[in-house]
């Protein structure tokens, strides 16, 4: 029994000592990224179900891709790039017959409150702009329900939508961080993505799937600005009622560094 | 008794060979074949008594049948029991985990397994009867794997496959030390699932979408069903068994499923050859499984191959004929090739008997 004692022993302490070495090592290296999100970047989870009993606290992190013109759209998590690109990121077939290639773990560069977003903000303005016209010009049901549309997503653009935009993957983390080195707006993670061919449009497309690390833990002591606050419907408009400091390390995995409340 | 060190599995056996060999002495006396003296009687009486005894006080042995079919059902509470504690202890972390700060659980995390892996030893020790122990053992995997996974969510950690591969190292040492047959089963799935993982990743999947490709089950299942070759299991009763049909389950639902979505295959010919190609493997496997488990006496390896190429023959009938046939026509089929099944398998039967009567 001693025997048995020693090996499961010697299972947890050295299964444990690998994670929590690791964590150390992700925290004490290099902080990779540095970001203010708010409660539009950082949401908070709809606890339901046997989640309903969890105390703990995670938020999840949205993220989007610019949307395509003609096609307003927030849930987009597809990208169109070449076949030199896809060889490049590590799919290494060709998929023209249909077939969706394997999931690769890449390396994302997203883009926090920048350019891209200020591209998406005037997007909606024009389009609200553009609405607002065709309705003056001709009143009906119709143009009023377009322009009451459109009005809802410039005000979501401005207040709730999420500031964080997928810029590109890339399969070389040093290739990424040199490219975008001196960017304080610029996040990199680890994320899960395939490709497809798509026939129609003969051009490949890059489905991003999920961040590897797509929640991050609240500790004890940042949970006080949660107390009461319940998490709100994508369809609603509502100023972000909290911040949080998030810093990534050298295993690209973030945590939680400062907590603030924001409005009333 | 010769000095050969018994274990729980042979003490029963022994047990039941003494039942059985009463049974047989009665019958042969009624048939008056021959007829045992008053004073052997008593001899072997008094010899299968004293045995009885012996046994039933160094192992958790049944002696009569009522025990066994009690035994039964205190092995159906405590697999319940074991797993209802497993769940619970679940909950009741996620439940409080919001208002402890992250030492405190770090502590909490890896303590639980320690204690409950040295109650569950100590407990198969010191205990007659090896149900609480267990269970203990069972509620000390889950903790284990309670505490890598929850670590991974409070340090925001990248998951990994390595953790399968410690779980399944955990549940096996527990498993042989308990000789707790459902911990084996939750070791095999650890490690076919680690092994499956890395070998999708070899061929250039992310080891999470490991499920996509059945393939990847066939490398772990030709391990599982090799370790009880390898090592004796003759002290631990059943574990040789849920090796070899967790093996032959692991290598026949993907052939079933391949056999039907070629396209999901590894394979890069027409999905029609692959889906053709699995159909063949299916029937083929599933005969060599029957032919081998009737060779090696392995009741579990014949019922499974049967219950696969059963599977299997269906399958293809209903491929073939569900659309185009009357329902009732399709039916009457399937009822006469169950027919034909029971005729092959009564040779086969009759054939053995007749070699074993020769031998």
């Amino acid at each position: 029994m001693k025997k048995y004692l020693f090996i499961g022993l010697t299972i947890i302490f050295l299964s444990n000592l690998a994670v929590l070495g690791g964590v150390m090592h992700n925290r004490s290296g290099e902080i990779t990224s540095q970001l203010t999100l708010t409660e539009r970047e950082l949401s908070l989870p709809y606890n339901m179900g046997a989640e309903a009993e969890n105390s703990g606290i995670s938020v999840r992190l949205n993220w989007r891709v610019p949307s395509e013109e003609g096609n307003y759209s927030t849930n987009s998590r597809q990208v169109k790039i070449d076949k030199q690109t896809l060889i490049a990121l590590g799919f290494n077939e060709s998929y023209e017959g249909g077939r969706r290639s394997e999931s690769l773990a890449l390396y994302w560069a997203l883009e926090f409150n920048g350019v891209l977003h200020r591209m998406e903000l005037q997007k909606a303005a024009r389009k609200y702009g553009e609405a607002l016209l065709a309705h003056k010009e001709q009143p009906s049901d119709e143009t009023k329900r377009i322009e009451k549309r459109f009005n809802e997503y410039l005000t979501k653009e401005k207040m709730t939508n999420s500031r964080l935009f997928f810029v590109k993957a890339s399969a070389n983390l040093a290739a990424l961080d040199q490219e975008f080195s001196g960017r304080k707006d610029i996040l990199i993670v680890k994320g899960l993505a395939k490709t497809y061919y798509n026939g129609q449009n003969k051009n490949y497309i890059l489905q991003l799937n999920k961040f590897l690390v797509p929640k991050i833990m609240v500790p004890l002591q940042y949970t006080d600005i949660f107390t009461n606050l319940e998490p709100i419907a994508r369809y609603k408009d509502h100023e972000p009622r909290y911040s949080l400091k998030v810093l990534w390390g050298a295993r690209l995995e973030p945590w939680i560094i400062e907590a603030n409340k924001l409005g009333k | 008794m010769n000095d050969k060190p018994l274990t729980q599995l042979d003490a029963q056996n022994r047990v039941e060979q003494i039942q059985a060999f009463k049974q047989e002495i009665t019958q042969l006396e009624s048939d008056e074949v021959f007829l045992l003296s008053q004073e052997q009687h008593q001899k072997i009486q008094n010899y299968h008594h004293a045995l009885t005894n012996q046994l039933s006080k160094s192992f958790d042995i049944d002696v009569t049948s009522q025990a066994k079919k009690l035994t039964l059902g205190m092995q159906i509470a405590s697999l319940f029991g074991a797993l209802a504690m497993a769940i619970s202890l679940f909950f009741l972390f996620y439940q409080f985990w919001g208002y402890i700060n992250t030492s405190l659980q770090v502590v909490i995390l890896i303590t639980a397994p320690v204690i409950l892996l040295i109650l569950s030893l100590y407990l198969s020790q010191k205990e007659n009867s090896a149900y609480f122990s267990k269970i203990a053992a069972l509620v000390s995997f889950a903790c284990f794997v309670l505490n890598l996974s929850m670590l991974g969510q409070i340090f925001n950690i990248t998951p990994s496959p390595n953790a399968l591969f410690v779980w399944a190292a955990f549940s096996f040492l527990l498993a042989y030390a308990c000789n707790a047959r459902l911990l084996v089963f939750f070791a095999i799935v650890s490690l076919s699932s680690f092994i499956a993982m890395k070998f999708g990743t070899w061929n250039g999947m992310y080891w999470i979408s490991f499920g996509e490709r059945p393939e990847n089950f066939f490398l772990p299942s030709l391990l599982i069903f090799i370790i009880p070759q390898l090592f004796n299991h003759k002290c631990f009763s059943g574990f040789a068994v849920i090796y070899r049909v967790m093996a032959m389950s692991m290598i026949f639902i993907p052939i079933l499923i391949l056999s039907n979505w070629g396209q999901i295959s590894y394979l890069t010919w027409s999905v029609g050859l692959i889906e053709g190609f699995y159909q063949i493997g299916g029937f083929l496997f599933s005969a060599i499984a029957i032919g081998i488990g009737i060779k090696r006496q392995w009741k579990d390896v014949v019922n499974t191959g049967n219950v696969f190429f059963i599977l299997f023959l269906y399958t293809k009938l209903f491929d073939w004929w569900w659309d185009w046939m009357p329902k009732y026509v399709f039916f009457f089929v399937l009822g006469l090739t169950s027919l034909l099944a029971l005729v092959v398998f009564k040779r086969v039967r009759l054939s053995c008997i007749n070699e074993d009567v020769s031998a």
